[in-house]
């Protein structure tokens, strides 16, 4: 396979986060190879959501590598990085979905300066160009183009989630950290969300890292599993294999918890 | 040339952690082998492990003990253990897999469930759907269903979705779980004669199939998990 010249996108090691006597992540590791989507799950405090900062550079970690692969394939650790390299690699490398769409979009512009901004912040200059971009982008995430011009205030939750996907993705980020994407939305509008996050991630070959305790959602998003508990992964491995042969007791109550309808 | 599947003293045991640790033994020492072109048929009652074999060839299961080495292009991959992008990597070129059940996703249309294979594959949209196209036709999916999710479809029309999908892309090797399961007569011989057809050209396959005469014409051989054949 060619594939053994590939190297990791992302490789963490050791990734430890204490605060004070609490463990907040301790010792996870794993590589993400590129195209490829990671699920981390677990319940609320088992470490997910610290683990995502610590990656994403929201949370500074107690120990542990984290070593990016950047376009011009050389391994970078993201932890030592200066701030104003790792915000450079923010605005070019990564992207960040987050869960309450108000914490990723800025409020007081429009949908199609949302989705211009993150273009502005690399440069680019032409007011045509950015429009089109940004109407492009609208229409890739289902939103109305003729709202481009309309505040964010006045979307749905769900439209204002696809918002936030559209504002990430329009700089062709290569790894995306996406913290409980389909969380505050109601059923109908998380299906819509799913499909669409699905057929991006496939078609742009992205990368990505999700973290939710939503199972059924990893079913559907996520190539591989890392089931959390108490700051710790207690089980890895291909999402099928996880969800349907689940090893570790925790994963055995958490998918056999599950109602299924 | 070595076999396209063989399983080497395979061994499988659940641990149920919620039921106070209780095991099932379900795989004590699974050996067997399929070549290309033969269509095997697992022979033992329902309950005994037939499926649980499929899952753990298709890296589904982790079997504790054993191997399955699959043939994979130029070379062989052990299933057991293999690195999760590996299997991935199986499952797409390699090896085909038609579960009893489809798993069906919201507002995702029927052709584009199957054309899905084949579209992991790198073929292009339109070839895709245009192949999709003609296994649906093959099992009589009437066309009016194509561009609808399969979710609000009959057990026998998702079944059928489900065969088309597991046949589309000519993996040279295939794992049938009951394939023909819920279907009415007329669907089965269809799905009966794509298997015959995928057998001939050199289609190795290994498979579960309740009904005796469907097991009589899709298989060359039989096989039992434990112990010599029928």
């Amino acid at each position: 396979m060619s594939d053994d010249v590939e190297r990791p996108l992302l490789r963490v090691r050791g990734l430890t986060r204490w605060y004070g006597p609490q463990v907040g992540c301790l010792d996870v590791g794993f590589d993400l190879w590129p195209g490829e989507v990671l699920g981390v799950v677990g319940e609320s405090g088992s470490g997910k959501t610290t683990v995502l900062g610590c990656l994403s550079g929201r949370v500074v970690p107690t120990a542990g590598t984290v070593e990016f692969t950047t376009r011009e394939g050389l391994g970078v650790d993201v932890l030592r990085l200066s701030e104003a390299e790792r915000r450079r690699l923010a605005r070019t490398d990564w992207g960040v979905v987050h869960q309450n769409p108000r914490d990723g979009l800025r409020m007081g512009v429009t949908a199609g300066a949302n989705v211009g901004e993150r273009l502005m912040a690399l440069g680019a200059r032409h007011y045509g160009a950015i429009r089109e971009a940004a109407l492009d982008w609208l229409g890739q995430v289902e939103i109305d183009t003729g709202r481009i011009d309309d505040l964010p205030e006045t979307f749905s939750g769900g439209m204002q989630q696809r918002l936030q996907i559209a504002r990430n993705l329009v700089t062709r980020p290569r790894l995306v950290f996406m913290d409980e994407p389909t969380g505050g939305l109601d059923v109908s509008v998380q299906a819509r969300l799913l499909d669409l996050l699905r057929t991006l991630v496939a078609d742009l070959g992205l990368s990505a890292i999700v973290v939710t305790h939503d199972l059924a959602v990893t079913r559907l998003l996520a190539h591989r599993l890392l089931v959390m508990r108490r700051g710790q992964v207690v089980e890895s491995g291909l999402t099928d294999q996880v969800l349907d042969d689940p090893q570790h007791p925790y994963t055995q109550l958490l998918v056999s918890s599950v109602l299924q309808p | 040339m070595s076999p396209a599947v063989t399983v080497e003293d395979l061994r499988k045991t659940f641990t149920l952690h919620t039921q106070g640790g209780q095991e099932l033994s379900v795989l004590r020492g699974v050996s067997l082998s399929v070549e290309p072109g033969e269509c095997v048929a697992l022979a033992d009652p329902s309950g005994s492990g037939k499926s649980t074999l499929l899952r753990c060839i298709y890296g589904n299961y982790r079997p504790q003990v054993g191997r399955v080495l699959v043939r994979h292009g130029e070379g062989v991959v052990d299933m057991v253990g293999a690195e999760p992008r590996a299997v991935l990597e199986v499952r797409r070129r390699s090896l085909g897999y038609v579960s009893q059940f489809l798993r069906v996703i919201p507002r995702v249309p029927a052709l584009d469930v199957v054309a899905e294979p084949l579209r992991a594959l790198g073929v292009t949209r339109q070839d895709a759907a245009a192949r999709a196209a003609a296994v649906l036709a093959r099992l009589r999916i009437p066309e009016r269903l194509w561009a609808l999710s399969p979710v609000t479809f009959s057990g026998g029309e998702q079944q059928r979705i489900n065969v088309a999908r597991g046949l589309v892309a000519d993996h040279p090797i295939l794992l049938l779980d009951e394939p023909t399961a819920s279907l009415d007569a007329d669907s089965r011989a269809r799905v009966v004669e794509l298997i015959v057809e995928a057998r001939r050209r050199g289609t190795a396959m290994l498979g579960t199939f309740h009904d005796a005469e469907v097991r009589a014409a899709v298989s060359t051989r039989l096989a039992t998990l434990h112990g010599v054949a029928a």
